[in-house]
């Protein structure tokens, strides 16, 4: 599967500050395409795919138009996802599961780090269970409890 | 503060060193010495030291340096803080003034008087929150510990609680009725008080590169609210201005404090955000401690649980009737799996006896010492 991005000048800056590469972002689209393993939000024409690259779990926000694919946003964490230990099926988001046509609701993800396995926020298909760390979680959240874990395990 | 700084002697570093190692025992899964104590010291540390209480709100340097001197002289934690259950709401036109006896108190007339009140009332951005009298106090006590004690600095977001605060700014009676009766008010308000709180986190953690969000349930109670009530009046908006908060940078830690009684309300808390650094305190099941087994069992596997020992016993000369009870906490609840801390139900009384707090702190030493259970 041929990949085409297209990536707007300030979406550009962001891959650069959070050192994504486009051949990341590449292989994330795909692998969402491929797998259908994504999200959308229905009245904006969005999807959110992810897939573990390395050690990192890297995001992909894009719209899809005319077989190619503009790139909204992109960000990774470096702590690994298990699975959601808290799903609160009374908090619907307006993501819904590409697969199972579910609603997201808002959940607590059990993640590991340096070979510690604590919770963070996320969301979560109620079906299927596949389930996303948000941008702001991810670039600030994870970010600042990634730098405290190595401080605190050292 | 140079002159007040010479009054203390250094921390003793290696007493320091072993008390941050423990400190983040739960957190990182390393079980280290024993289980910490938080008997979560304010203005009794003041007393205790020769200082009112007026000396420990009103001087947020001195109280910074106190709870840092108690911690280390207790054995407790290896950071230091300050706070008073008021805040942010002087951004919301409370007058806020210290008393001989109490911390800062919202004096008559309270901001909203009529419904309308709640309309006319501007949300402060995060630049205008961060010159309110209560960001103030909070950067001149971080700031006197970034300067002289860093080792003891961790920089914290208090919102105690969003509906305390808001019945504050009404009148706590009327405010309590208005739930009942008109809902809708509550909810304007409480809107207004969470993005205030949020965004006063967020000038925080924008000063000192994060901030540990401490939030609380202590007026909405069981003995306040129904179980549907604290859902929707409480819980609710705790979950708002956390995500608002992390969203501006705040966090990565939070740190719930659920006082007063919670027999009814507690499995709502089940459902609470939580991030790799959260530590989940209930105080009271009705007037008893809530209990340290059934904390374990309900949330144990999802965060660090504080277990307490009813505060009211923390004043009476009666050591062994504290000590017991942390025990019994301790047995109950010392092996959760994500770590456990053992505290008091809320602040330790001014009048605390100091040989209760170093009852707790034997207890830790005698059943909470990892690899002796």
């Amino acid at each position: 599967m041929v990949i085409e991005v297209v990536i707007l000048k300030d979406v550009e800056k962001t891959l650069s500050e959070r050192g994504i590469s486009v051949d990341n972002v590449r292989e994330v689209i795909e692998h969402g395409e491929t797998t259908g393993e994504k999200i959308y939000l229905p009245a904006e024409n969005k999807f959110l795919a992810k897939k573990v690259i390395g050690k990192a779990t890297f995001y992909t926000m894009y719209s899809p138009l005319e077989g190619k694919f503009t790139l909204h946003s992109a960000y990774a964490h470096r702590m690994s996802m298990k699975e959601p230990i808290t799903i609160v099926t009374a908090e619907t988001t307006d993501w819904v599961c590409y697969k199972c046509n579910e609603k997201l609701v808002r959940s607590n993800i059990d993640m590991e780090y340096l070979g510690i396995t604590r919770a963070a926020p996320g969301i979560s298909c109620p079906k299927c269970k596949l389930s996303f760390i948000e941008e702001y979680v991810a670039g600030k959240t994870l970010v600042v409890a990634e730098s405290l874990l190595e401080k605190k395990r050292a | 503060m140079g002159i007040m700084s010479e009054l203390f002697p250094s921390t003793d570093m290696k007493w320091h060193a072993n008390a941050t190692k423990r400190f983040a025992s739960p957190f990182v899964g390393v079980p280290h010495d024993r289980i910490d104590v938080d008997p979560i010291v304010l203005a009794h540390v003041a007393t205790l030291f020769g200082y009112t209480i007026k000396d420990f709100y009103t001087k947020p340097e001195l109280a910074m340096r106190l709870v840092a001197y108690a911690n280390e002289f207790y054995d407790l934690l290896p950071v230091t803080h300050w706070f008073y259950s008021n805040v942010w709401i002087d951004s919301l036109g409370a007058k806020l003034e210290p008393t001989e006896t109490l911390p800062y108190i919202v004096m008559e007339p309270r901001p909203i008087q009529t419904p309308e009140d709640i309309d006319k009332l501007h949300v402060p951005d995060v630049n205008e929150v961060s010159k309110s009298m209560c960001a103030q106090l909070f950067f001149r006590a971080y700031d006197y510990v970034t300067q002289n004690i860093p080792h003891m600095f961790v920089p914290i977001a208090f919102a105690f609680c969003l509906f305390g605060m808001a019945a504050e700014l009404v009148g706590p009676e009327k405010f309590i009725i208005w739930t009942r009766r008109q809902p809708k008010l509550c909810h304007k308000l409480l809107e207004k008080v969470t993005e205030t709180s949020a965004n006063g986190a967020i000038a925080i953690a924008n000063k000192y590169g994060f901030a540990m969000l401490v939030m609380g349930s202590v007026l909405a109670t069981s003995s306040v609210l129904s179980p549907k009530g604290i859902k929707e009046f409480s819980f609710d908006y705790h979950m708002k201005y956390i995500r608002k908060a992390f969203k501006g940078g705040a966090g990565p830690q939070l740190w719930y404090h659920l006082c007063g009684d919670h027999s009814r309300d507690w499995p709502i808390w089940k459902d609470i955000i939580v991030s790799p650094f959260t530590v989940l305190h209930i105080g009271y099941y009705e007037d008893k401690p809530f209990p340290g087994d059934l904390m374990k069992k309900e949330f144990g596997d999802k965060l660090t649980i504080m277990v307490s020992v009813d505060t009211k016993i923390m004043v009476e000369p009666n050591f062994n009737r504290v000590y017991e009870q942390a025990k019994n906490q301790l047995l109950a609840a010392r092996d959760s799996p994500r770590g456990c801390i053992l505290g008091t139900a809320c602040e330790t009384p001014v009048p605390t006896n100091p040989g209760n707090i170093f009852a707790l702190v034997k207890a830790a030493r005698d059943f909470g010492t990892y690899g002796t259970w």
